[in-house]
């Protein structure tokens, strides 16, 4: 069933279950590409032609079996276990958006009968998200008393009429001010129900990566034919999603940079990372979020980080310089931070503490990081239609044209 | 000079080593401290997994510190004399152990939900301060964010124990005990701050609030908290339509050009910050409900507002469960000012600028000793001595003291029924 509760029962072939599992990673990529139902329509009516295209059809023993599988898969990577949960995430809204009232209540129903009868046993009543599926569950039921009712005024996009969950199950709402909020519980209109079960969805599917984590480590490894199976879907999909190293790894002399090339180099950056570069230059200092992302950014160009802590004493050695370009006797210094300065930069190339390796966040992260603080550099990642910022593009591409006869033999080159 | 300003210490970072041992030792309320961070003994190992953060002289910042009582904290705060201590998580394992634990084993599990209010993200709409100074005129800022943050916290989330705290400096924070808060996921605590957030934007921002058509209940309430306070704080003290400068400032907000050129000519007409935005008002609300042009400003005077009132707070500080707080009763190192709790109730009475420093309070109790010291007549036995009384009595901390008492007392009840429960389910009695 669609929220993928139990895995399926049965017995399946070594090869079936390999093409099965293959097959739904390139549909499951093939969704996050899709934009918009119209799409999905055309994405699933070209698979009916094809071949196994059976582990697709939702409910099946095969798609069950496909899902579960690929929770083993990608349990123990960060990036896969991202991709599996947006791309499920979305199948599971589009599959929800194409059903009509029927399938719809029939859905419900057995989903509702379905859980109340697991939470008998006890390792589902210890599962956090299986009983907030249940509990919502409850509650929507109630506010009506019967399943159909809910279909009907979901179907009819009905806005004034609501029925109440806590708050915590439906955050998206919350966050944007989308709803009303009371003592604690969201009064959710019947016309965002498929917000709230997606939500369900999703946490549902995240606990359930986090249990196959804590298996995959026993007796699934031990078995030859299963830790090849496993491995291959892996590779298969790594290559799918086209993973490369971040440059931390990196101690070949081709890749890595160092700090004199930055300033050479810098016109090659995307603007929301020359522009916090260009107020380093100016004022030798970033606010902290600023700091940190611009640091992500140098070492996934293949900063090392011996040049990352000479570059950043360079410019932190330096007095800090106002807006107006008054020198001002800040607060911060490498001079009298720099055991602070060092240990975090260090910890950002996964050299200290928790030991992970960073990222650099994506231009949609960036976004609504600036957004959220109203004092850190501005960065032309932030999509924006005021006046202000259409001027700010407009003086940085000016200067850029100005100072680089490179882009501009570019864009000579582009037009012949 | 009069027999106060006489005796008025001024406090220097430099008496701190002299001052916090006299602190710890006397005043600090270790007993109200751990009976809040004890959670009534409901669930175990709460205390024990508890992490602390101390900073000691010389920046040295240790990390993961715990304490298996209340006796052990009193001994390890006193011994060491933190200028600052933080409060962190409740981990699965005791903090000072973690290094025995593995990595992946070792989590941080509950923490109360917090919220930062810092007066140097109101730069851009202070005339009178900047950074970490703070005067009279800018304080009200404080008095409506906690107002509002605190009306939203309790009617719309239901969260019944909030201790509102004045951070020694520039600002305030907020502790969110109630059991749910404590349990809340970061994804939770995120969307509640996000649903507090309302001005965005960087530097480059001239506009940093869009409101839709439809204005959210939680808003409104918002905007009538600061009706209450507009006149004085905003064309008063600071004072935003006063010159030139300040009302082009203030206007460039308007999103349509045409209503903004129209509001600018009339503000030369008038003589005062009052009369202009009166008279912006007015013309505002003429216009709006005619011209379908400018929809996009139909709320520009509640936006304006809003801009220059509603709290900012940082949604960072509230997201993470492992987010280290400075705690309350620490003392601010830079101005020696003691983290003093806030009572909401009487917020509006609050003066930061009184707030007691340590110099202060140790002057106060060595006065207050002086003048109470028992008379010893010779040849008799001498008096036994009363009961000591607790020596933040004698000091201008006691009122701080007992808003802590308040809010603990008022979580009590609800930990004595749950041992209650708990023990009629364990049968053990």
């Amino acid at each position: 069933m669609a929220f993928y509760i139990k895995p399926a029962d049965g017995v399946i072939s070594l090869s079936n279950l390999e093409r099965f599992g293959k097959k739904r990673l390139i549909f499951l990529l093939a969704i996050l590409r899709c934009d918009g139902t119209e799409n999905f329509k055309r994405l699933i009516s070209k698979l009916e032609t094809t071949l196994d295209s059976d582990c697709l059809i939702e409910g099946s023993k095969r798609d069950r079996a496909s899902h579960f599988l690929l929770r083993l898969v990608c349990c123990e990577d960060v990036e896969m276990k991202d991709f599996l949960l947006r791309a499920e995430t979305e199948l599971f809204c589009y599959r929800f958006s194409n059903m009509n009232t029927s399938e719809l209540t029939h859905i419900l129903k057995s989903t509702h009968k379905f859980v109340s009868s697991c939470l008998g046993f006890q390792s589902c009543a210890k599962d956090e998200a299986l009983c907030d599926l249940y509990m919502t569950f409850e509650m929507i039921y109630a506010s009506v008393g019967s399943w159909k009712t809910v279909v009907k005024k979901y179907m009819k996009d009905c806005t004034r009429e609501t029925f109440q969950i806590p708050f915590q199950l439906a955050l998206s709402l919350i966050a944007s001010r989308q709803i009303l909020v009371t003592k604690g519980l969201a009064q959710v209109p019947f016309s965002k129900l498929h917000v709230i079960l997606s939500y369900l969805f999703r946490s549902v599917l995240c606990k359930g990566l986090e249990k196959a984590g804590t298996i995959s480590s026993t007796s699934l490894y031990n078995e030859k034919r299963t830790s090849d199976l496993l491995h291959n879907l892996r590779i298969f999909c790594q290559r799918l999603l086209g993973k490369t190293q971040t440059a931390a790894l990196f101690t070949g002399q081709e890749t890595a940079i160092t700090c004199d090339e930055i300033k050479q180099e810098a016109y090659l950056f995307p603007p929301c990372m020359y522009y916090p570069y260009r107020v380093l230059l100016q004022r030798h200092r970033l606010r902290h979020h600023s700091r940190i992302q611009f640091t992500l950014f140098l070492k996934e160009v293949g900063l090392p980080v011996t040049e990352a802590l000479t570059f950043w004493k360079d410019e932190y050695s330096l007095p800090e310089v106002d807006k107006s370009g008054k020198e001002i006797n800040g607060e911060r210094s490498w001079q009298k931070d720099k055991k602070r300065y060092t240990y975090n930069i260090r910890h950002l190339y996964g050299l200290e503490g928790s030991r992970i390796d960073y990222k650099a966040h994506s231009c949609k992260f960036l976004q609504i990081l600036l957004e959220a603080g109203t004092r850190e550099e501005a960065s032309l990642a932030y999509q924006s239609r005021k006046l202000t910022e259409v001027s700010l593009l407009d003086s940085y591409l000016s200067s850029m044209i100005m100072n680089c006869q490179f882009a501009t033999t570019l864009l000579l080159d582009d037009i012949h | 000079m009069t027999e106060s300003e006489k005796s008025k210490p001024t406090y220097s970072p430099d008496e701190l080593p002299e001052y916090l041992p006299v602190y710890y030792k006397r005043l600090f309320p270790y007993s109200l401290y751990f009976r809040w961070l004890n959670y009534g003994g409901v669930q175990k190992n709460y205390f024990t997994n508890r992490e602390f953060s101390f900073t000691l002289k010389d920046d040295v910042y240790i990390r993961y510190q715990s304490f298996s009582d209340q006796q052990e904290m009193e001994k390890q705060i006193q011994r060491q004399c933190p200028y600052k201590i933080d409060i962190g998580a409740v981990y699965s394992h005791k903090p000072k152990e973690h290094k025995t634990v593995k990595p992946t084993a070792f989590q941080a599990l509950e923490k109360e939900l917090v919220f930062d209010i810092d007066m140097t993200d109101y730069d851009d709409v202070r005339s009178c301060c900047q950074g970490a100074d703070i005067c009279p005129k800018c304080w009200p800022l404080m008095k409506m964010a906690i107002k509002i943050v605190d009306r939203a916290l309790d009617e719309d989330f239901g969260f019944d124990h909030r201790l509102w705290v004045y951070s020694g400096r520039r600002g305030v924070h907020c502790w969110i005990a109630d059991e749910a808060a404590r349990k809340l996921s970061q994804n939770a605590r995120g969307a509640v701050a996000e649903y507090l957030s309302l001005v965005k934007g960087g530097e480059n921002n001239v506009r940093k609030v869009h409101l839709p058509e439809n204005i959210h209940p939680s808003i409104e309430r918002a905007i009538g908290i600061i009706n209450d306070y507009f006149d004085d704080y905003a064309l008063d003290k600071q004072d935003i339509l006063g010159d030139k400068e300040s009302w082009q400032k203030a206007l460039a907000i308007i999103p349509d050009d045409n209503l903004r050129e129209d509001v600018l000519k009339l503000m030369e007409k008038e003589k005062n910050s009052k009369d202009r935005w009166e008279s912006f008002r007015m013309r505002h609300m003429s216009l709006v409900d005619g011209d379908a042009n400018i929809r996009k400003s139909r709320h520009c005077c509640k936006e304006i507002g809003l801009q220059y009132c509603y709290p900012r707070l940082d949604v960072n500080v509230s997201k993470g469960i492992n987010h280290l707080l400075k705690s309350p009763f620490c003392v601010h190192p830079k101005t020696g000012k003691v983290c003093v709790p806030i009572s909401v109730k009487d917020v509006d009475r609050f003066d930061p600028f009184t707030v007691p420093d340590i110099s202060q309070l140790c002057t106060e109790i060595d006065e207050y000793d002086k003048k109470n010291k028992p008379e010893v007549i010779e040849g008799d036995q001498p008096t036994p001595p009363k009961r000591r009384m607790k020596d933040y009595k004698k000091t201008s901390l006691m009122q701080s003291i007992e808003v802590l008492e308040q809010f603990v007392t008022g979580m009590e009840k609800g930990w004595q029924e749950k041992r209650l429960a708990m023990s009629d389910q364990k049968g053990d009695f």
